[in-house]
């Protein structure tokens, strides 16, 4: 442990997909923090800069001044603002023996500390999607688990992140006092409604060796040539997917549109038809349901989260 | 140490031709020798020349070499890059704001390690609008990763533009061969020619590892590198450029032996043995800086001059092996970097002699170095063209000699040539 890490400073990471508003949360916590007389910083980590791609973003607190603009490796709370990068992502990395683990998810924080092996950790859910699609009528999850956090670890309260929400929020929907309402309800209800649970063991976690071998300067090839073709394949981007396109064989006409504006060669063909999609590599962009004929409509587009539920 | 056979030259002195060439004219030359795939150029002056008499050579059929008129010279190294990258040979020219114009892509030209040959006719840059030497275009792109080889006259921009395209492919960085603009572009010097064969002999047939072309293996060039790999990539360029010093050399010896020429190497040294100052130079004021030292020579005044050919990679150890002998060093630089502590150049010598003194105890090298080492000084000279005059070096030398005698230093570096 460094000699930073014992002060007092809490770090955070949030781990969501761009799109989803982590940043905007991190922002909104370092302000009601800033506005309680602490100190604090923002700060946002993107990968590849599309929607759906997954990101970090982090926060720091402190009563103290503090100077670094390091990233957060060790963090103390850990917020998941989409629970299906818990499959890809190990978003656990590095945070401390009984720190917080604050889900956006349906079940229950037992449920979750076995689901996912949060067994060292304190966990919070809170069926933030569910929270946000009811008072703000979209998923933007990141509302109501600013509330969560507010009431999970008490590091800035309530009224502080309400007002905020006021102020941020009142001149552009001055006319639409309702969109503010909408916000301070789902600030509220993820207060509410978040419920959690102390950590079930406590031994120190060792760090397991980093998943992926980087190579060094003198393994690469120079001028960073990629020497051969569809190495992409690699990489499975399925996971950026906020909504999957579901294809009816029975409805398809075979005109192949969508296997022409996939731009991620995601649409499978067989003997030149369409049999169905690649959902290791759909990005979930919704330009293959968009073209197909409107009188064919065999390409729709459903959420994800309909599916984490069956 | 370079190992090359020690054989008689393969081109005899018969098959060469001395003819009366300007620097334009010679570089057009080489190029016509060379026969690149591919040439995209835009004009400028006082490179112009090099341009239309490479398009004459296109049009005249005397070359294979695609030509591709572009509309400004960011486009044409743009077009270069992408001929490089299809695995072909490919060269270009330019001056002042067109380098200037090009400096995205000098830096793509590097990071993607392909190896694209440049002459560079230095100029100054504007404002004010300005069409004569100096080195501020050349000096601008130190940074991009380019090898950068000075020449002194036509001759050596001839010679140095065909060992350029051997050092390119094999240390996989472009290469720009940089002449003084008017000076030495459009001054017709004595320049010996060798037969066409043996100059494509002499550079032998392109074989890239890699082309985009290649459509049985198809590759990715210049992908997005983001912060877990794009630093190893760097690590790699500047790997290169260390290895590209030895490749200089080896090309340099390769050149001697083939065309039976002295010996092109890093610097050139001028009665530097016992010499107790030194004047550090490049390009074209190096001839003017050698009369200097031959005339105070013939006084027994123990002066000398180096003629820096090669600025990146920048020959350190070398030179301070040189300079670390010498009471007091005075630095020529035909550009300022407005940094308020002197010229390009000057920072670079100032550094590499620190470096030494740092390293004192672990290095060969420093044995060399008297306590404390050379006291070093600056003289920023010719902007805009601004003439050097012999007499003005002398005055230099003497300068640089009551220094050695214990006179204090007054200005570290000043511009000379100026009205106060
Ligand atoms: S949504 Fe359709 S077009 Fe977009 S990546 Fe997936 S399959 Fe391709
Ligand atoms: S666009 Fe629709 S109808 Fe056309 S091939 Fe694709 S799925 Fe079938």
């Amino acid at each position: 442990m460094s000699a930073v890490a014992q002060r007092n400073l809490i770090e955070i990471r949030w781990h969501a997909r761009a799109g989803q508003g982590a940043k905007t949360a991190a922002n909104i916590l370092a302000q009601a923090a800033l506005r309680e007389g602490k100190y604090a910083q923002s700060f946002p980590e993107f990968g590849p800069e599309r929607r759906g791609a997954p990101m970090q973003a982090f926060n720091r607190l402190s009563d103290e001044p503090f100077y670094m603009h390091s990233g957060i490796t060790e963090p103390d709370i850990v917020i998941v603002v989409d629970p299906r990068l818990m499959e890809t992502i190990p978003v656990t990395d590095g945070l401390k023996p009984n720190g917080w683990v604050i889900v956006n998810t349906h079940f229950s924080p037992e449920e979750a500390q076995v689901r996912w092996e949060l067994k060292p950790f304190k966990v919070a859910t809170v069926d933030a999607s569910a929270i946000a699609r009811e008072t703000l009528k979209q998923d933007i999850p990141n509302v109501p688990l600013l509330g969560a956090f507010a009431k999970v670890t008490g590091l800035v309260s309530l009224e502080t992140l309400q007002s905020d929400t006021v102020h941020r929020l009142e001149k552009r929907f001055r006319d639409r006092p309702q969109v503010i309402e909408a916000n301070l309800k789902a600030l509220e209800r993820g207060f509410n409604e978040v419920s959690w649970v102390d950590a079930q063991v406590f031994e120190p976690i060792l760090a397991e060796p980093s998943q992926i071998a980087f190579k060094s300067w003198t393994e690469l090839q120079e001028g960073g040539i990629i020497p051969e073709p569809s190495t992409s394949l690699l990489y499975r981007t399925g996971s950026w997917r906020l909504e999957r396109p579901v294809f009816d064989p029975q409805k398809c006409v075979q005109c192949l549109m969508c296997w022409l504006v996939c731009p991620d060669s995601a649409i499978v063909l067989e003997s030149g038809k369409v049999v169905g999609i690649d959902y290791d590599h759909c990005k979930g962009c919704g330009l293959c349901s968009l073209q197909c004929p409107p009188k064919a409509k065999a390409l729709t587009m459903v959420l994800e989260a309909e599916f984490d539920k069956k | 140490m370079v190992e090359v056979e020690k054989l008689p030259p393969k081109v005899n002195e018969e098959q060469k031709r001395l003819v009366a060439l300007s620097g334009n004219e010679a570089q057009a030359e080489a190029m016509r020798q060379i026969n690149p795939d591919v040439v995209a150029a835009y004009p400028i002056t006082p490179q112009t020349e090099i341009v239309m008499q490479f398009a004459q050579f296109v049009a005249d059929g005397k070359v294979d070499t695609e030509y591709v008129p572009v509309e400004s010279e960011h486009s044409a190294m743009s077009a270069c890059i992408g001929a490089a990258a299809a695995g072909a040979r490919a060269m270009t020219a330019t001056s002042a704001q067109g380098l200037a114009l090009m400096w995205e892509l000098l830096y793509i030209a590097s990071g993607m390690r392909l190896p694209i040959v440049m002459a560079v006719v230095a100029r100054a840059l504007s404002a004010n609008l300005n069409i004569h030497c100096d080195h501020s275009d050349v000096m601008g792109a130190r940074d991009s990763g380019w090898i950068q080889i000075f020449a002194e006259d036509p001759q050596e921009a001839y010679d140095s533009l065909i060992q350029a395209v051997v050092i390119a492919e094999r240390a996989r960085l472009p290469v720009m061969v940089i002449t003084d603009g008017f000076i030495i572009s459009h001054a017709v010097h004595p320049v010996t020619v060798y037969p066409d064969e043996a100059v494509r002999e002499f550079i032998g047939e392109y074989k890239p590892e890699f082309s985009l072309l290649n459509v049985q293996h198809p590759i990715t060039m210049g992908p997005v590198d983001l912060p877990d790999y794009y630093m190893e990539h760097k690590r790699q360029q500047t790997e290169a450029m260390k290895r590209a010093k030895e490749i200089i050399l080896q090309v340099g010896e390769e050149f001697a032996n083939f065309f039976g020429t002295k010996v092109y190497r890093l610097m050139e040294l001028e009665s530097m043995e016992d010499a107790e100052v030194a004047l550090v130079s490049l390009g074209s004021s190096c001839g003017t800086v050698r009369e200097a030292v031959r005339a105070l020579r013939s006084q027994g005044i123990k002066v000398g001059a180096i003629k820096l050919r090669v600025f990146r990679p920048f020959p350190r150890d070398e030179i301070v092996k040189v300079l670390a002998g010498v009471k007091v060093i005075g630095v020529l630089d035909r550009a300022d970097s407005f940094s308020t502590m002197g010229g390009p150049m000057f920072t670079e010598i100032k550094a590499a002699l620190y470096d030494i003194l740092v390293t004192q105890k672990q290095t060969a090298v420093t044995s060399f170095i008297p306590l404390g080492g050379p006291k070093v000084v600056n003289y920023i000279y010719g902007l805009g063209g601004r003439d050097l005059r012999i007499e003005q070096v002398e005055v230099l030398f003497h300068e640089l000699l009551e220094i050695a005698a214990g006179k204090q230093v007054e200005q570290i570096w000043r511009y000379i040539g100026v009205r106060e």
